[in-house]
């Protein structure tokens, strides 16, 4: 009995620790997306961005043998990426989805191309070390949960600590106000002084950096090498937990490790050799996602201006031709602050 | 990058078409992946790079262009494409392009249609081939090392997808470990991808944490996920498609072969001769000089003497068809099929 109980208990620790390594680069590219779409900005070319993480961390990484350079340099370049994303919906106004996918197309190709320019054919095998495993000290030590949840790469770490990060950041500070504001209503936030263009800039360079992150977890942590497709839709997925978290970082947190959860459970289903059709299992974190997105798709308040191109800065100072949109009166910016600020306020969550 | 590739190709090819002279040969090659994934796509291509050296040497220019790394919905298009331009061969190396290869086969009558596996529809245009290997007589063999060699007696095959040219080759594999030891435990892990190596990472470290120690690693390039959670885990792990050894020489013990590549060359030159027969299924086994085994050179000290030598005889069975290794197609076949009837 007691073997069964301990046999059942290890099982749970590889499970829980499964959950968390496959959360991780989703959890970086949701927390990104987060800020993103709370400014307004529907970036759906996380995927793409990711992948351009992934081989700029793993070549830096390999030039370098600076692992922590390469995690570095992929967070820059994703948010790089993500100024290119910026320019062209904050700046020029195009269609947020069409530049995502647009970007999605180019990124994809651009990580390959860099990777092959320098690589085909090499007689060599390029990989690098794998981050190493950080053991907390004294928490690692704790049976079972301990040892699942405190022996893991940093990536982890930083990933599940960046969580209260982003929700203080996002729900306790001016600038987090300011960006809820301007994916609410960019003409209020413009009329209480916000400069709506920097601020969307700004979340769209945040995204675009988690993003890199995202990518160079794969690529650095988890696998040590660069391979084309290595992202496999996880910033799709990411997209999604975005939503099914209600843009709380908390939220968003718990859907990226009950998707990991799944996934991580499913693999182990099979591998333990239960009599379930293999495609079944193999739809379960999906299914799942969809079924709990549709649950609480209803209670999903988008932030309003989401996907809405705001004029573009000379566009909004010199108005031609087309008439600048109509901005709710508010005699003096203070009011129009305070009006935002309570609106917002019943939306921030815990 | 795709399309910027497909602009140049097409680019090429129409100052080729205004260039080439009628003597020319020229054949067009649309695999699943990139011709340089050191796998599948890459094996196929050094095929025809062989035929096209055979066929220079006895004065025939072949003209080789390629269309890689398409989703099947693409595919159709860039065939056409191909036959439309007058190109003599199309070669479309992947298990899910049949549909592409059997319309542009109807749709160009001139144009001779090789098709990897076997196609769902029996009746075919008589310009049409398809040319197979027996998968799983390599797995089979590779079975029965792997269940020669686990000590904890649990090993766990991850594969890509459940359809049947793959589905073949894992079952070959659980009916090589039940074949060389009935009590060794194992399963099978379908990942549901071909590149996302973090997924098969996290498949092997499933497998290692449900206690295997023997891993197949039957996908593309996301077996590299396999391999390090191999090297991490000091447990083993068969390679497939190419010889991988290379790529994690302390832990995969060989690699299966396909020998696709040898196949594809000689259904070109076959072709270009004119002896491919209407209608006949070109499928090759071992016995026909298909299929093979590359052993790591690292695991001679690894793999007990008594295991290495069953495993040859193992492979010299099936060469000489002593034994014969089924084509099972559904998971979960192997499991309940009867052993003794492998000898007849």
């Amino acid at each position: 009995m007691t073997s069964i109980w301990l046999v059942d208990l290890t099982f749970l620790a590889t499970l829980v620790a499964a959950s968390f390594r496959i959360a991780t680069p989703i959890l970086f590219a949701a927390l990104g997306e987060a800020v993103a779409e709370s400014a307004g900005i529907l970036n759906v070319g996380i995927e793409g961005m990711m992948a351009i993480g992934a081989v700029t961390g793993f070549l830096v990484s390999f030039s370098t043998g600076g692992q922590w350079l390469g995690f570095a340099a992929a967070f820059l370049a994703g948010g790089v990426a993500g100024l290119v994303f910026g320019y062209v919906t904050v700046e020029r106004g195009a269609d947020h989805v069409v530049t995502g996918i647009v970007l999605n197309i180019f990124c994809f190709g651009l990580a390959s191309l860099a990777f092959k320019g320098l690589f085909t054919r090499a007689s060599e095998v390029p990989e690098i070390k794998v981050m190493p495993i950080w053991r907390i000290p004294w928490l690692s030590q704790i049976d079972f949960f301990g040892r699942a949840l405190f022996s893991q790469t940093p990536a982890v770490y930083i990933a599940f600590g960046l969580v209260p990060v982003f929700w203080f950041l996002l729900f306790r500070t001016q600038w987090g106000l300011r960006v809820r504001s301007t994916g609410e209503n960019p003409a209020a936030a413009e009329s209480a002084g916000i400069n709506v263009w920097n601020i969307r800039l700004g979340a769209c360079a945040i995204g675009g950096a988690m993003a890199g992150a995202a990518g160079a977890t794969l690529a650095i942590a988890q696998l040590g090498l660069y391979l084309d497709n290595m992202t496999g839709g996880r910033g799709f997925i990411a997209l999604a937990l975005v939503v099914f978290g209600g843009w709380n970082p908390w939220r968003i947190a718990g859907a990226a490790l009950l998707f990991g959860g799944a996934e991580a459970l499913q693999l182990r289903i099979q591998a333990i050799g239960v009599a379930i059709p293999h495609a079944i299992l193999l739809a379960v974190p999906y299914a799942l996602t969809i079924v709990v997105i549709a649950a609480f798709a209803g209670k999903a308040s988008y932030p309003a201006a989401m996907n809405t191109p705001y004029p573009r800065r000379s566009a909004a100072k010199r108005p031609i031709g087309e008439a600048a949109p109509k901005k709710p009166y508010a005699p003096n910016a203070q009011t129009a602050e305070t009006q935002a600020r309570s609106t917002l306020e019943e939306g921030a969550g815990s | 990058m795709r399309m910027l590739s497909t602009f140049a190709l097409a680019a090429t090819a129409i100052v080729c078409v205004s260039a080439a002279q009628a003597a020319e040969l020229k054949v067009a090659y649309i695999p699943c992946g990139n011709v340089n994934d050191k796998s599948w796509s890459e094996n196929g291509y050094l095929g025809l790079l062989d035929a096209q050296k055979t066929l220079a040497a006895s004065g025939t220019t072949m003209k080789l262009d390629y269309t890689e790394s398409q989703p099947a919905s693409k595919v159709e298009a860039a065939a056409r494409d191909y036959a439309s331009r007058g190109y003599d061969i199309i070669d479309l190396h992947c298990g899910t392009f049949a549909d592409a290869a059997l319309n542009v086969a109807r749709a160009f009558p001139k144009t001779k249609v090789i098709y990897v596996t076997a196609p769902p529809e029996t009746k075919w245009p008589p310009n049409f081939w398809y040319y197979d290997i027996a998968q799983q007589e390599g797995q089979f063999a590779a079975g029965v090392l792997a269940g020669l060699t686990t000590k904890v007696g649990r090993v766990a095959a991850i594969a890509s997808f459940d359809f049947p040219a793959m589905s073949r080759q894992v079952e070959g594999f659980i009916l090589g470990v039940r074949y060389a030891n009935p009590a060794v435990k194992y399963s099978r892990t379908y990942i549901g991808t071909w590149d996302d190596a973090a997924k098969a990472k996290e498949a092997a470290l499933a497998a290692v944490d449900a206690g295997a120690d023997v891993l197949l690693a039957d996908t593309d390039q996301a077996a590299r996920g396999a391999f390090s959670a191999a090297e991490a885990n000091n447990v083993y792990v068969v390679a497939t498609y190419a010889d991988q050894a290379s790529l994690a020489p302390k832990s995969i013990l060989g690699s299966v072969l396909y020998d696709y590549g040898a196949l594809e060359k000689q259904m070109v030159l076959n072709a270009v001769a004119g002896k491919l027969e209407e209608g006949k299924a070109y499928y090759m086994g071992m016995a026909d000089g298909f299929g093979g085994w590359a052993p790591n050179p690292a695991m001679k000290t690894v793999i007990p003497a008594e295991a290495q030598a069953k495993f040859d005889t193992v492979l010299a069975d099936i060469k000489s068809r002593r034994i014969k290794v089924p084509e099972l197609t559904k998971p979960g076949d192997a499991d309940k099929f009867d052993l003794s009837t492998l000898n007849k």
